[in-house]
C-alpha cells in the first residue's frame, strides 16, 4: 500500500484549481443559487481557505476523476456520479444542496432564516410576511442613520396601505439627500478606492478624495452608475465645506490640473484617476494590478480567488494549458501562473499606455503614447475571453456584462443589509440586479430592494 | 461614582450586598407573553456609531459633539467607530466589521449613552427642562413618575411604554431614593436603561 501511495505521487497529477470548474459546474446545474453569478465560489469544491485544499464534495468528484484525463471532459459525469452522496453528512444529498443552494461540501443546512417563518403574536411587527411599519423603520435608519421619531413612527403607524408605501419611498427619498447617506456612500466609495497617503492635492501619488468623491456623484441622483467606469469628467466639491458634488469637465486651477493631469479624452472615471495610475500601475509596464484591482471592486471577480477566469491561449497550444504571451518575460506562461495570466494580462494590454510612476519626469497617472510600446507594439487584448481593441471598448465591454451589476446591487445590498443574500433570496437578488442593468441607477435600485421580502419581512 | 453600583446593576452586573446597606426594592422583570420562540429570521442588525450618535442627538436634543468626548478631548463615537461599524482610513480598515461584534462595541456603545443622558440632565437641570421634567426631589407622585417614563420611552424608543413596563421602571424609583438618590438619578438611570436596551441598539 505503502508502495502504491509512493507511485501515486509520483504521477503528474495537478493539485491546481481548475479555472473552468466554477463555470462548468454552473453549466450543469445553472438554476442553482449557488451560479447567481454564472460561476460558483471556488469553495463549492474546495476549502474555506481556497484551493489547492479541496472539502469534502470536492475530494468525491475528485475521486471519480481519472489519473491524467481531460478534466473538462470528465467532470460532468464525475458531478453526476456524487449527486445523490452526502459528502458534508448533513442529511442532504449533494444535488438537494445544490440546487437548494447550500454549500454541499459543508455542513450547512438551509439557513435558518430561509426555514419556514414561524408566525406568532408579536405585538410590534407582522412576523413572516412584509410589514411596512418595519420597513418604515429600517429605512429612516439605514438611510437617515437615525430612528423615527415618536410623532413620525405615529404618523406612518395611522396611514392606509398605500398612504404607507408612499410614505415609505417619500422617506427613502428624504434620506437619500441626508447628510448620513452622504457619509456611507464615502465609506462604500473608500471600500472600493483603498485609500492610502493623504487626500491632498499636490500629493504625487494623487488625490484619492477625486475617486470618493465620483463614486459618491455616480452613486446617488439620477446618474448612471456606469460613469464609475465611463466618466470623463471630474466630481468637485462645490461650494467646498458643503459636501454638495458637481461635475467638471476640466481642472479649474492649478493645483486641480496636478491632481488629474489627464485629459478628458484619455479619462475612464474610477481606472484611470491619479490616485488609480499611481498606486496600481506604480513602475509596472503590464498593468496587471490596475486591472486586478478594477476587475475585484466595480466587476466582483477577484483574480486571486479564482474568479472570472477566461483564459485565452495567445501561445496557440504550445502548452496543454492556456498561456499569456508573457509579453515582459516573467514566466508567466507556466501552468502555475497561466492559470490566472491567461486571463489577466490580455485583460491588461488595453492599458499599458497608462503610466504609473515616472521617477524621471518626477510626476504619477499620465498617459505615453508609446509606453511599453517594445513589449506591446499594440493595445488590443481581451475582457471575459472576448477581444477588446482598447481602453473604450473594455470599458464598454465591462458595462455590458452581467458582472457590473452584479457588483454595485452586491455593494448596495451587503452595505444595507450587512451580508450576502440568504439561498432563499436568490430571486430577489437576481431580480435586483437585472433592474439595474437596465437603468443602472443606484437610487432606484435602493427602491426596489425597500420593497424586497428580504427587506421588509421581520 | 457613588451610582456606580446601581448602574452596574441596571447593565445587568451583579454586586454583592453590602452590610448594613439598605437593601432595595427587588426588580420583577415584566413578563410579556410573546408566544413560543419559534420564528427564526431575527435577522436584526446593531446599529452603526452614527446611527447610535444620531438617535442620542435627536431622543435627547443634543448636538452631536456632545454624545460623548473621552478624555474631554476625543469624540466616542470616532474613538471608537471601526468597533461600532465604522471605517478607519489610517488603519486600513476599509469596510466596516459585520461579521463580528468587538469586544469593545458593547462598553463603547455604554459610554455614549451614559455620556449623553449625563449631558442632557446636566442641560435641564441648569435651564428649561426638555427630557427630564420629574421634580428634583425624593418623592414622586404616580402621575409624574409616569409622564417622565412616557417621555423617556417615546424619545428613546419611539413608542408608549407598556403598563408592566412602568410599573416596573417606577418600582426602580424606591431602590434608588433608598441608596440615596432622588428623582433626576432615577430619570438618569432609566435614560440608560432604555438606551442600552436591545431595543434601542437593534433593528
Amino acid at each position: 500500500m505503502i508502495r502504491l501511495l509512493l507511485v501515486l505521487s509520483l504521477l503528474p497529477v495537478s493539485a491546481l484549481a481548475r479555472s473552468t470548474a466554477p463555470e462548468l459546474l454552473c453549466a450543469q446545474y445553472p438554476d442553482s443559487p449557488l451560479c447567481i453569478g454564472g460561476q460558483a465560489a471556488c469553495t463549492t469544491c474546495h476549502a474555506l481557505s481556497g484551493p489547492p485544499s479541496r472539502n469534502p464534495f470536492g475530494q468525491q468528484i475528485r475521486e471519480q476523476l481519472s489519473l491524467g484525463g481531460v478534466f473538462e471532459d470528465e467532470i460532468e459525469d464525475a458531478l453526476r456520479a456524487v449527486e445523490l452522496l452526502d459528502a458534508d453528512g448533513d442529511g442532504a444529498d449533494n444535488l438537494a444542496e445544490i440546487l437548494g443552494g447550500t454549500q454541499p461540501g459543508f455542513d450547512s443546512a438551509v439557513e435558518p432564516e430561509c426555514a419556514e417563518q414561524a408566525v406568532f403574536d408579536n405585538p410590534w411587527y407582522s412576523v413572516g410576511v412584509y410589514d411596512p411599519v418595519f420597513a418604515f423603520k429600517r429605512v429612516t435608519l439605514d438611510f437617515c442613520g437615525r430612528s423615527p421619531r415618536y410623532d413620525e413612527a405615529k404618523e406612518f403607524e395611522a396611514l392606509g396601505p398605500q398612504g404607507r408605501t408612499d410614505a415609505l419611498h417619500a422617506q427613502l427619498d428624504a434620506c437619500l439627500q441626508s447628510p448620513y447617506w452622504r457619509s456611507v456612500l464615502t465609506e462604500m466609495g473608500v471600500g472600493v478606492v483603498r485609500p492610502n497617503g493623504p487626500a491632498t492635492d499636490i500629493n504625487v501619488l494623487g488625490n484619492w478624495a477625486w475617486d470618493v468623491r465620483l463614486f459618491r456623484y455616480a452613486m446617488s441622483g439620477d446618474r448612471d452608475a456606469a460613469d464609475l467606469l465611463r466618466a470623463q469628467y471630474l466630481v468637485v466639491e462645490e461650494p467646498p465645506g458643503t459636501g454638495r458634488l458637481a461635475a467638471i469637465d476640466e481642472p479649474r486651477d492649478v493645483n486641480e490640473a496636478y491632481a488629474q493631469p489627464l485629459a478628458r479624452e484619455d479619462r475612464y472615471g474610477l481606472v484611470t484617476t491619479r490616485y488609480s495610475l499611481a498606486m496600481n500601475v506604480m513602475f509596472a509596464p503590464m498593468p496587471r494590478t490596475l486591472v486586478a484591482h478594477v476587475y475585484r471592486e466595480l466587476l466582483g471577480l477577484d483574480i486571486a480567488k479564482s474568479q472570472g477566469l477566461f483564459g485565452v491561449d495567445e501561445l496557440d497550444g504550445e502548452y496543454p494549458w492556456d498561456s499569456p504571451r508573457d509579453v515582459d518575460s516573467l514566466g508567466v506562461w507556466q501552468e502555475g501562473c497561466a492559470a490566472c495570466h491567461a486571463t489577466l494580462d490580455p485583460m491588461a494590454y488595453p492599458w499599458a499606455r497608462y503610466n504609473g510612476i515616472d521617477l524621471d519626469g518626477d510626476t504619477t497617472g499620465t498617459m505615453i503614447p508609446d509606453r511599453a510600446a517594445d513589449i506591446l507594439p499594440e493595445v488590443d487584448g481581451t475582457l471575459f475571453g472576448e477581444p477588446i481593441a482598447g481602453p473604450a471598448e473594455w470599458i464598454e465591454a465591462a458595462v455590458a456584462s452581467d458582472a457590473f451589476p452584479q457588483r454595485i446591487v452586491t455593494l448596495l445590498w451587503e452595505r444595507v443589509m450587512r451580508r450576502a443574500p440568504y439561498s432563499c433570496e436568490s430571486d430577489e437578488f437576481e431580480a435586483l440586479w437585472r433592474g439595474f442593468a437596465d437603468d443602472r441607477n443606484a437610487e432606484r435600485t435602493l427602491h426596489r430592494l425597500i420593497d424586497a421580502d428580504a427587506y421588509g419581512v421581520p | 461614582m457613588r451610582w456606580l453600583p446601581l448602574l452596574l446593576l441596571l447593565a445587568g452586573c451583579q454586586l454583592l450586598p453590602v452590610p448594613g446597606a439598605p437593601t432595595p426594592t427587588p426588580y420583577e422583570p415584566p413578563v410579556l407573553d410573546l408566544g413560543p420562540p419559534t420564528a427564526v429570521k431575527a435577522d436584526l442588525r446593531l446599529k452603526r456609531w452614527r446611527q447610535v450618535s444620531l438617535d442620542l442627538e435627536g431622543a435627547l436634543e443634543l448636538p452631536g459633539d456632545s454624545i460623548c468626548n473621552e478624555l474631554g478631548l476625543f469624540p466616542c463615537t470616532t474613538l471608537n467607530a471601526a468597533a461600532i461599524g465604522g471605517i478607519s482610513i489610517d488603519n486600513g480598515l476599509f469596510r466596516p466589521i459585520d461579521d463580528t461584534i468587538p469586544v469593545t462595541a458593547g462598553p463603547a456603545i455604554e459610554r455614549m449613552v451614559l455620556y449623553a443622558c449625563t449631558e442632557r440632565r446636566a442641560l435641564d437641570e441648569a435651564g428649561d427642562p426638555a427630557v427630564f421634567t420629574v421634580s428634583s426631589g425624593e418623592s414622586l407622585t404616580a402621575g409624574e413618575g409616569e409622564a417622565q417614563i412616557a417621555t423617556l420611552y417615546q424619545r428613546m424608543l419611539a413608542r408608549d411604554p407598556l403598563p408592566e413596563e412602568v410599573a416596573a421602571t417606577l418600582g426602580l424609583h424606591a431602590g434608588i431614593v433608598a441608596d440615596g438618590g432622588d428623582n433626576h438619578d432615577w430619570a438618569w438611570m432609566v435614560c440608560f436603561a432604555l438606551g442600552t436596551t436591545t431595543e434601542a441598539l437593534l433593528f
